[in-house]
Order: structure tokens, then C-alpha cells, then sequence
């Protein structure tokens, strides 16, 4: 009952909220994890199984979209819809559903906010041990920035090396240079 | 359309005691932009998805509301939290954050604005205590679904799950808790 907010426990929270806006990027800790949550993370993890990260957010947002690019036979030509028929028939393969529309691969992610330009989004990252938030924001209409908001600053520059920084950064920039 | 109303008064009321707390944050607060660490942030070559290449790109880690300090405290023992309680608050700042301030371009006093209201104990405190409360609702309904389950078996988890089923969107998450634990877990849990 005293533990820590696990992964998963987040991902309820923005499953519940009506925010389309906020997301989690989400590390995937295989292996590593504690007997009550196994079962949980098992299933989740499993649908991403290729991937180490991946991204969560509210329940129902963007539903006509995802459901287009997956559908299978639709838009035949977007990476999006190619991508996904790749993880569906790895999936029926193994028998799995496939993922939930509140949980998105990093290039599901690339192409929900593609359609969503005009907001910025504001994500928790899990820096495995800690959790922070990232705001990408062009600062005085200039300068392409990330705040890393960070309740427990130590002065160090631990945090800020944590690999999960490094993924948000080639996640909001990549497409955008 | 009276339940509307009154939530609209409501965070109409909400937005202006935040704008009062932010400017009173303000008023004794030191500028944040100058004193910030900046990171020159250069990626490696990795393949992420579809996207291989290195990037560069600014960071500016920025502190918000201490989640060591002595304000956390009473909550910590009130809703029996762990003593890091760091996604209590980021889950609680990124709601703050996303309905305050959702824009992409932002000068530098938004940017302190922000940090004020991330920093200001009278806004956070509460949201943080509002999350720490659902969370620790959620795990007592797993102990008892999971009691229940182990000692009384097939008929009295359908019945619980029903119960669960009618509770808040929170409970709702319950759910997918439980199915996806297996029997060896609940005992260890139970």
C-alpha cells in the first residue's frame, strides 16, 4: 500500500481524465519488476514488444484517427497503417489483442500530434526511479526548448541523462528539423 | 444545464485564485529563466520508430514544488504514500500545466508564470492530495477484491467485480488491475 505510484497506476490516472493533451511516456521495465505488477505490465509490455517505450494518455482521444490508420485495407499507403498491420498480424500471431487506443507506439505519437500541431503537449517522463515533466515550448518565438520541471532537484545532471530524455528530444525534434 | 453552470462558476473561481496565487508566487519570486540549468542537448543516432538520426536540441530543467519538503508531510501520512512521492506531483503538475498553460509559443514570463504555479504550495498541494487520495482508494479495492477472491472464491469475485463495476471511473481502472493478476499474486498480495 506504501509503495511507490507504479507505471501502470499512471497510466489509470490519464486513462480517467478527459485531458487529450497530457501523455506518459512510458519505459518498459522487463524483467524488473515487483509480483503485483507483473500480471499487469506483462499483458501491457507485451503489446509493444518490439518497442522500449511507449505512449499513454487519455481514454477516447483521437479515436477516429487511430481507428482509421489501423484499420487494415484503408489508407494503404500512410507508414502509420503499415506499421500497424505489421504489429496486428504479430499480434494475432500470438493470439493478443491488439493495443488500446489510449496507448501509442512513437510513431502513433508523431502522427496523433501531427493532426494536433496547433497544442503543445505536456508529457511525464519515466526516468526510471523518477518521474519528471517535459513541456516543449518555443521560447520567445525563437528558440525550440524542453522544460524539464523536476520536484526533486538534487543540482546534479543525473536526471537529464537518463536515456528517456534523450528519446522525448529525438521524439518532438526529429520531424521537425 | 444547472449542473453546467455551476461547474463553469466553478472553475471560473478555480482560474482566479490561481491568477492570485501565481502574481502573490511572483511578487517574492526570483527569476527562473536566468538561473536554470540549460542543457545543450545533443542525441545519439538511435532508431526510434521510424526515426534514426541525432538531434540537438535545448533543455532547460527547471525546479518545481519540492516533493521532499516539510508541506508534503501531513498528506504523506494521511494517504500512507511512499516517501518519493514524484508521480503524485507530476501526474498533478502536467494536469496544471496542459489547462493553464497549453501553448506552444511562450515568452519568458509565461514560462515564470508556470513555474510560479508549479512551485505555489497553495495549488499544488491540493491537486497532489486529490491524486493521493484516488490512488490509495484504488489499491485498498484491489486488497479487497483480492481477499475477497482468495478466500471465497468464483461466486464472490463476480459479485465484487459488480461492485466495482458501479463505483467511480477510478475503481473502473480497478479492473484491469485485478484481471490481469494471476492466483499466485493475489496470495502473495492477500
Amino acid at each position: 500500500m506504501r509503495d511507490w505510484v507504479a507505471n501502470y497506476e499512471i497510466g489509470d490516472v490519464l486513462r480517467c481524465t478527459n485531458d487529450p493533451n497530457v501523455f506518459f511516456l512510458r519505459h518498459i521495465e522487463r524483467g524488473d519488476v515487483k509480483h503485483e505488477e507483473r500480471g499487469r505490465v506483462a499483458i501491457e509490455d507485451a503489446l509493444f514488444v518490439d518497442h522500449r517505450y511507449f505512449f499513454e494518455r487519455c481514454h477516447g482521444a483521437d479515436l477516429a484517427l487511430l481507428h482509421e490508420q489501423r484499420g487494415i485495407g484503408r489508407r494503404s499507403g500512410s507508414k502509420l497503417a503499415a506499421l500497424w498491420r505489421r504489429r496486428v498480424a504479430t499480434e494475432r500471431a500470438r493470439e493478443e489483442e491488439p493495443a488500446p487506443t489510449w496507448m501509442l507506439t512513437c510513431d502513433e505519437y508523431d502522427l496523433v500530434m501531427h493532426e494536433r500541431r496547433r497544442l503543445a503537449p505536456v508529457i511525464i517522463l519515466d526516468l526510471l526511479g523518477h518521474f519528471v515533466i517535459g513541456k516543449p515550448i518555443l521560447l520567445d518565438g525563437e528558440e525550440p526548448c524542453l522544460l524539464v520541471y523536476n520536484s526533486s532537484p538534487g543540482g546534479d545532471q543525473g536526471y537529464i541523462a537518463r536515456p528517456s530524455i534523450d528519446v522525448l528530444v529525438q521524439q518532438l525534434y526529429a520531424r521537425a528539423e | 444545464m444547472m449542473a453546467d453552470t455551476s461547474l463553469n462558476d466553478d472553475d471560473a473561481d478555480d482560474d482566479l485564485r490561481l491568477q492570485a496565487a501565481i502574481q502573490e508566487s511572483l511578487a517574492s519570486a526570483s527569476p527562473v529563466m536566468e538561473s536554470a540549468a540549460r542543457f545543450s542537448h545533443q542525441t545519439g543516432a538511435r532508431s526510434i520508430g521510424l526515426t534514426a538520426r541525432a538531434i540537438s536540441a535545448s533543455v532547460i530543467e527547471i525546479a518545481m514544488i519540492d516533493q521532499w519538503g516539510a508541506h508534503f508531510q501531513p498528506s504523506i501520512r494521511e494517504f500512507e504514500t511512499a516517501s518519493a512521492i514524484c508521480g503524485y506531483v507530476s501526474c498533478a503538475a502536467a494536469a496544471l500545466i496542459s489547462r493553464h498553460f497549453s501553448e506552444y509559443e511562450m515568452s519568458r514570463e509565461r514560462v515564470e508564470q508556470m513555474t510560479a504555479m508549479l512551485r505555489q504550495h497553495d495549488v499544488m498541494i491540493p491537486a497532489v492530495r486529490e491524486l493521493m487520495q484516488a490512488i490509495l482508494e484504488d489499491r485498498y479495492v484491489v486488497v479487497v477484491v483480492v481477499v475477497v477472491v482468495w478466500s471465497q472464491g468464483k461466486r464472490a469475485e463476480a459479485l465484487t467485480m459488480r461492485l466495482v463495476d458501479a463505483a467511480g471511473p477510478t475503481f473502473k481502472a480497478t479492473r484491469r488491475t485485478f484481471e490481469a493478476m494471476r492466483p499466485r499474486d493475489m496470495c502473495v498480495i492477500g
